[in-house]
């Protein structure tokens, strides 16, 4: 691979055929070792259809974000090249850029409205890593990339480091390993940090948003430690009651227009319902993740100050 | 990769997944106790404590009070659950057709025996 050029391969696009091999690969294990995960033929469907539309909507809608960082770099003075030492240093500042988008898509109800889809699944198998999003163009999120084009990194270099950074996520989807020497879990966002990141457990909720380097939650405070005594239970906080993925991919997008449409709201409550973390409400303001593990530790209270709680 | 090959792969790889998962048996659909039932609701509605558990006969869908009647279903081996207030229940066949004022779970099929059905259908039309 020349990294000297800006002719970047599509490397999601080749990576298919590894997806695919690796999920027949899961499922035998399973069947043969009989544990190291779960699967439900419609959710991994779903799971599959989900991937091939984000794709779809990729080739769609694509040119906006590309388009949008094209236009930074026409601005920019500074070019950084296209070194190998530039594309990791690109690699490394993108995964940041990462982290704090996957964070906003869990505490700003627009960009969770994309997200969500994500984590509908009540499994945690390779094919949810392929459960992703049709509507990421909507969010804006884009605007986060633009630090890194202004800084001199060229939008095709962010594109490809945002594919590996993909591509890395993918294999950590799975239970079958629990989990990988000590340095390693200390770096590198692994299985077992991003099934803590899955689970709708009180414990879990809102924590490990890492793409590839956990760093980032230890650096962020929202670095949680599975714990082998409280097992991820994996899904919404309450889960949706289909397979259809196009109800998967819209329904949080038509739960924010139902709630803008209720009557005698004031426009500081219609933005909060799109802006403030799921789960707000504004005849419930306190209601969402914080209420839950509030509420779980009055229940729980000597699970007060252990990972996940610390705080309540 | 050309796109014509890349959609080849895929649509292969979505064929020979399904049809491992079907022949593996790995998605048998799951069958509730009152147990299971009571452990699901409260965690897919944490801040609720079920009063009561009305479990249909095929073991795949419960009724639940808690504040309000729940219906709670199975979905293959997962389970769902949902407040009853502005559902519509419809006879079928085979039980009742739920029909649930959400875009996120629309309508759910339930198996039940003939007496079940007149009663589930009671309690959920009283509930609305």
């Amino acid at each position: 691979m020349d990294l000297s050029t800006l002719n970047y391969p599509d490397i999601v696009s080749l990576a298919v055929p590894f997806f695919v091999a690796a999920v027949l690969i899961e499922i035998a294990w399973i069947v043969i070792a009989k544990r190291g995960g779960r699967y439900e033929a419609r959710d991994a469907m779903t799971s599959l259809a989900m991937g091939v539309g984000n794709v779809v909507a990729g080739v769609l809608l694509g040119f906006v974000t590309y388009g949008f960082l094209m236009w930074l770099w026409d601005l920019t003075p500074l070019d950084l090249g296209t070194s190998p030492w530039v594309v990791a240093l690109c690699f490394v500042l993108d995964d940041l850029r990462y982290y704090w988008v996957h964070r906003f898509g869990h505490r700003v109800r627009w960009v969770w409205a994309s997200h969500v889809n994500h984590h509908s699944s009540q499994h945690y198998n390779l094919t949810t890593a392929l459960r992703q999003t049709w509507t990421g163009t909507f969010t804006g999120m884009m605007v986060l990339s633009a630090p890194l084009v202004l800084l001199g990194f060229h939008p095709a270099m962010i594109l490809f480091v945002g594919g590996l950074n993909l591509i890395y996520q993918f294999w950590i989807h799975t239970e079958a390993i629990h989990k990988l020497p000590r340095w390693f879990e200390a770096v590198m966002n692994t299985p077992s940090h991003h099934r803590v990141h899955h689970g709708r457990n009180a414990r879990y909720l809102d924590a490990n948003y890492a793409g590839v380097f956990i760093v980032w939650d230890k650096l962020f405070g929202t670095f949680v430690p599975e714990q082998d005594h409280d097992r991820p239970d994996y899904g919404l906080v309450h889960n949706i009651g289909t397979f259809n993925p196009v109800r998967v991919a819209f329904h949080e997008w038509v739960a924010i227009w139902r709630d803008l449409r209720q009557p005698g709201l004031s426009m500081r409550d219609r933005l909060a319902y799109v802006l403030r973390p799921p789960g707000w409400r504004h005849d419930d303001p306190g209601g969402g993740s914080a209420r839950i593990k509030a509420d779980y530790v009055a229940r729980n209270p000597e699970a007060s100050g252990t990972a996940g709680f610390e705080g309540y | 990769m050309p796109l014509g090959l890349l959609a080849v792969i895929v649509v292969m790889g979505l064929v020979a997944i399904f049809a491992v998962l079907y022949f593996a048996g790995l998605t048998r659909a799951m069958e509730l106790t009152e147990a299971t039932a009571r452990d699901e609701f409260i965690a897919d509605n944490p801040s609720l404590t079920p009063d009561s558990i009305t479990l249909a006969a095929s073991r795949k869908a419960a009724l639940i009070e808690a504040q309000g009647l729940h219906l709670l279903w199975v979905m293959g081996t997962d389970v769902a659950s949902h407040r009853l207030a502005g559902a519509i229940p419809v006879e079928t066949k085979t039980g009742l057709s739920v029909h649930i004022a959400d875009y996120a779970a629309p309508r759910v099929a339930l198996t039940l025996t003939p007496e079940e059905a007149r009663d589930w259908k009671a309690r959920i039309t009283e509930a609305t």
